[in-house]
């Protein structure tokens, strides 16, 4: 959709009409696009030089920062800020355990996990897209209370007590740790460079205008409901796509943990601390929240207050989010997503 | 470029790469967490000390402590004729199962643990055990029915299969009917059995195998029926209970329930003759609650000081370690404090009996393979209903009235599957 | 667009808000290319009919028919993608975009452009609603001025067979007002249809051929502006509300008095 206007510059219009030459891509963001492949590649390889040490907090990492991107699509972008994503993370991982226990590999099985989270979104969003604000967040996490209640009543998914990932005694140990992780970095690797094109396109065009206002996007001809659908199903796909990787990672999957609202708080979290809108915020602010995460963690229940007080530090500091407040004012983008216009009449 | 031939020849290529790293090759180059040095052998211990489930482990720094105060573990084990000094690492799952599993991995990954000790709910060890099986590391459970800790984590339940790395020991659902069907038997009722049992994985559990204990005893059965966790209102089942003249109660709710329940019976006057439950007032902590409504209740007791065993670490009575644990802490002494233990001295076992403590299948084999006597009494492995599982006899006991120190303290009123402790008391009816 | 029959039609359309009618039993007709002058005193209920046949307000009864079709039920997005562009009397930027965003989303969507073109119709459509220095600015930092452009230029870019303005001539002053007319008059030359609520009388009668006079959700007067503003229900009319100035001058009908909301 953004064919022949990803590198450089495109005039627009004539001379009599004025003349636009609409910026797309910068030097920055080369740099940065390179950078990230080359990134990406090293971190590819860290199952063979750096081994599993390594690998444990690398996966959790990779897992926030596709959530927190995840999330951002939604609520950034679309303008639904949504507090039941735990549901498609529930959704992912007992799908996977459903797919795991009818003989399906794990692993192989990942897709059709998201794949079953982002087909349970779509009804879904014809309720909860009814309502807005307050209303939706609020419906969606009552949804992931009834979705928590349901697995939990329904037989043979191990009630409150939880279940184990079938079908990986098969796998070498080693080889099974090497294979979560990279199935956490793709996931992660998908979210971000997924929502990035998304928001490049006319779909993030769009998105932005109904986040803005939705009645104004309507008389512009924005399918509104289309909009938000689509946000919020993909949103729902990757997350599906998470919560099955962090199954394949911890092995066991109980519903008072994985229907949580605590992960909702945490997406919340890392966006708006990292900055809400842009694609750097959510890595950012994923980053963040994994070192506090690992730096407080020791401190047992104070854990939570710190967390809480940082983010409300930051917050006050910083209100568009560290990226935002470091970046907006001087003009930084690594990753752009908007229409820059130079030359005029 | 020449033509299409070389983006197709590049393709194959990559795709050659790509299987090259996803098969064989990928498991002979990807590193693992790196070999430990050194002489040190690392104990994992991994139990819910905060939480809603802490109750059960709050003996555990105690025990954990005391174990590390005995000869066999400041000495070290001698393994294979090498004395490797031991370290004992716990960690708190904060009664999360998400969090029982990141611990675990830390365990492996981190710390390096030769093996994990996992006490206290399904909850807790289920998650600790299925990391160790999937990572090869030997791993011992209690405090859990062993059907939960066995079927809930088979790919297909109805079709077992052994484990290899993971062990446990305690008592199941057979034992619970054991354990209470001779304390009715010794009130004379109209054996009418009363039952609670909410709707989750312990309370189905339940459900499903009492109804055939009790055929085969005579006596008939009332369920009360599936309620949520955290229902408030139990009036609809007590005079269920009441219209069917129940005069024997049993259950296996989450604890805060069964005391808004038991508080709407002393209210609406549903007095069984006795109540036998499962799951609660295992701890002095939980009859606090309900006050002097526990008098009478009885229960289910695997381990206490009127256990006639002694630790296989040091010959240290049962009766000597509950005091212990009363004097350091202050508080009522209480079962895990024996079972937490028994870990330790398992994992002792097991060691000195391998050649080297980094074969882990051989560690693994001795788990499998162990019949000892310790604090928790006789443990055999090898004649348990499944492989890895060894069958804990439990007591009937009665919540008494104090000597003083304690406002109510356990009793023992029937040892019909332990003979050898002795009983302490008669059974008295809940509600005469 | 070459069609011969009406391009707008509202058959008996009734709307109300609680006790408040804003459409009674409301039966209206523009052709292709007419231009239309709407006025009537607050509350009267025009911006509601703008909501109507945009599709931004359900009718309770009647139909909206466009080129002959029954859109009563369609959504605001597929009007405005059959040709109805709308302006908002209290202007809606979408704050965190830029002008050209702005304008480029509704290019996209409304008008249908692709790629290139949808830059170039954007272009094109700044250029011609005075805003091509100012389309890298966030719409947000733009004075009411330059928002209500913006509103004109949003619409313009969907490509509208028939263009809705409300008030976009409020609040701006004299020579704003002619530079705006001017634009107005340049997009009727591709042959679009417009209906412009508007209180500057002055600004109306210069571009429109025919006025309506719209009170309590009904038409009370219909004709050539002249002879609108002239008919003694229309002065009756904005006699008996006296929340507008009276009725005179060169039209007949008060200046600027609009229910203007917008204060950037
Ligand atoms: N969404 C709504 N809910 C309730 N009442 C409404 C709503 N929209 C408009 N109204 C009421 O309907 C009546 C007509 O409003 P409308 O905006 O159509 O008037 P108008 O003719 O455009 O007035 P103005 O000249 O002030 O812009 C007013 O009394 C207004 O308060
Ligand atoms: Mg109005």
């Amino acid at each position: 959709m953004t064919a022949g206007t990803g590198g450089g510059a495109v005039t627009a219009g004539t001379a009599a009409e004025g003349r636009f030459a609409v910026r797309r891509w910068s030097r920055t963001a080369s740099v940065a696009a390179a950078g990230s492949v080359v990134a990406v590649a090293a971190l590819a390889g860290v199952p063979y030089y750096a081994g599993t040490s390594a690998e444990q907090p690398l996966v959790t990492l990779f897992c926030l920062v596709a959530l927190a991107s995840l999330w951002n699509l939604m609520a950034g972008f679309a303008g639904l800020t949504s507090f039941g994503q735990q549901a498609y993370l529930g959704a992912g991982a007992y799908a996977l355990y459903a797919a795991a226990s009818m003989g399906l590999d794990p692993f192989a099985a990942i897709p059709l996990a998201a794949a079953a989270a982002g087909v349970l979104s779509l009804p879904v969003s014809f309720a909860v897209l009814r309502l807005s604000g307050g209303h939706f967040a609020v419906a969606t996490w009552v949804l992931a209370e009834i979705l928590r209640l349901a697995v939990t009543l329904a037989p043979s998914a191990g009630g409150n007590t939880g279940v184990s990932l079938p079908g990986v005694s098969g796998y070498d140990a080693l080889l099974r740790q090497a294979l979560t992780y990279w199935w956490a970095l793709a996931v992660a690797v998908c979210s971000v460079a997924g929502v990035y094109a998304l928001a490049r396109s006319r779909f993030g065009l769009d998105a932005r205008a109904v986040h803005s206002d939705p009645v104004a996007a309507a008389s512009a001809g924005v399918a509104v409901g289309r909009t938000r659908r689509w946000a919020y199903c993909l949103s729902a796909f990757g997350t599906g796509a998470v919560g099955a990787v962090l199954f394949a990672n911890t092995l066991y999957t109980q519903p008072g943990s994985v229907f949580g609202v605590q992960h909702s708080v945490a997406m919340m979290f890392m966006v708006v601390i990292g900055g809400i809108g842009t694609i750097e915020g959510p890595i950012l602010g994923a980053l963040v929240f994994f070192a506090l995460q690992q730096a407080l963690s020791g401190y047992g229940p104070w854990y939570l207050v710190l967390l809480g007080a940082a983010g409300i530090a930051i917050t006050l500091f910083a209100p568009r989010g560290l990226w935002g407040s470091l970046a907006a004012p001087r003009g930084w983008s690594l990753f752009p997503i908007g229409h820059h216009i130079s030359g005029t009449s | 470029m020449n033509g299409p031939s070389l983006p197709r020849r590049t393709l194959l290529k990559g795709v050659g790469l790509g299987a090259l790293a996803a098969g064989t090759a990928a498991c002979g180059s990807i590193k693992g967490s790196g070999d430990k040095a050194g002489d040190k052998i690392v104990i994992g211990f991994v139990s819910p000390q905060t939480g809603p489930l802490a109750g059960f482990a709050s003996g555990d720094r105690f025990v954990v402590d005391r174990v590390r105060g005995t000869a066999a573990y400041t000495g070290g084990f001698a393994v294979g004729g090498k004395t490797y000094d031991v370290e004992i690492v716990v960690k708190d799952t904060q009664s999360d199962p998400s969090r029982a599993s990141q611990v675990a991995r830390e365990l492996i990954l981190r710390d390096h643990a030769d093996i994990i000790l996992t006490s206290s709910t399904p909850e807790t060890t289920n998650p600790v055990a299925t990391v160790c099986e999937a990572q090869g590391i030997p791993c011992v459970s209690t405090v859990v029915p062993w059907e939960a800790w066995y079927f809930s984590r088979q790919a297909d339940p109805k079709n077992p299969k052994p484990f290899t790395y993971t062990t446990m020991f305690f008592f199941g659902v057979d034992q619970f009917g054991g354990c209470f069907v001779p304390m009715w038997e010794r009130v004379s009722t109209n054996k009418t059995v009363a039952g609670m049992f909410p709707n989750d994985a312990d309370g189905n559990a339940f459900r499903d195998a009492y109804p055939a204990i009790l055929k085969k005893s005579g006596y008939k059965w009332v369920d009360g029926g599936a309620y949520t966790d955290g229902t408030t209102a139990f009036s609809s089942m007590i005079s269920k209970f009441k219209s069917e003249e129940c005069e024997i109660f049993t259950n296996a709710p989450l604890p805060p329930d069964f005391n808004t329940m038991w508080r709407q019976a002393a209210q609406q006057g549903f007095r069984p003759k006795l109540a036998t439950v499962a799951k609660v007032l295992l701890f002095p902590a939980d009859t606090v609650a309900l006050g002097p409504l526990v008098k009478n209740i009885a229960t289910d007791s695997w381990w206490g000081p009127y256990m006639p065993n002694t630790s296989s670490l040091d010959g240290e009575s049962a009766k000597q370690l509950a005091e212990a644990y009363q004097s350091a802490s202050g508080k009522q002494w209480l079962q895990t404090l024996g079972s937490v233990y028994s870990l330790f001295e398992i994992a002792q076992k097991a060691f000195t009996s391998v050649d080297t403590p980094r074969d882990r299948r051989a560690v693994a084999t001795a788990l499998q393979k162990l019949n000892y006597s310790g604090i928790s009494g006789v443990l055999d492995f090898t004649r348990g209903p499944v492989p890895g599982v060894a069958i804990q006899q439990p007591v009937g006991v009665q919540w008494k009235e104090g000597d003083g120190r304690f406002p109510y303290e356990m009793v023992v009123v029937d040892n019909s599957l332990n003979p050898a402790v002795k009983i302490g008391a008669d059974l008295t009816p809940t509600n005469p | 667009m070459v069609s011969t029959g009406p391009l707008l039609e509202l058959d008996r359309v009734t709307k109300r808000f609680g006790q408040v009618t804003v459409a009674d039993e409301l039966s209206l007709t523009v052709r292709p290319g007419d231009a239309v002058g709407v006025v009537g005193p607050n509350g009267a209920g025009k911006t509601s009919l703008f909501g109507i046949v945009s599709g931004d307000l359900r009718p309770d009864s009647g139909q909206v028919r466009l080129g002959g079709r029954n859109v009563t039920s369609f959504d605001a997005a597929v009007r405005c993608r059959l040709g109805v562009g709308r302006t908002h009397q209290v202007p809606r930027p979408f704050e965190d975009m830029t002008v050209f965003e702005n304008v480029l989303v509704a290019a996209q969507q409304g008008g249908g452009a692709r790629g290139r073109e949808g830059f170039r119709t954007t272009a094109r459509v700044l250029a011609g609603t005075g805003l091509s220095d100012l389309a890298d600015r966030p719409a947000g930092r733009l004075g009411l001025p330059h928002r209500k452009r913006l509103e004109l230029a949003r619409a313009l870019a969907t490509r509208p067979r028939l263009l809705l303005l409300d008030e976009v001539a409020g609040g701006l002053t004299d020579p704003e007002v002619a530079e705006l007319v001017g634009m107005i008059q340049a997009a009727r030359a591709d042959g679009l249809a417009v209906v412009w609520i508007e209180h500057v009388v002055r600004a109306l009668t210069s571009t429109v051929d025919r006025l309506i006079c719209l009170a309590g959700g009904r038409v009370v007067a219909d004709g050539l502006p002249a002879d609108v503003l002239a008919s003694p229900e229309v002065k009756e009319v904005f006699l008996g509300t006296g929340s507008v100035g009276g009725v005179g001058g060169v039209g007949g009908v008060p200046e600027g008095g609009g229910g203007d909301g917008a204060r950037a």
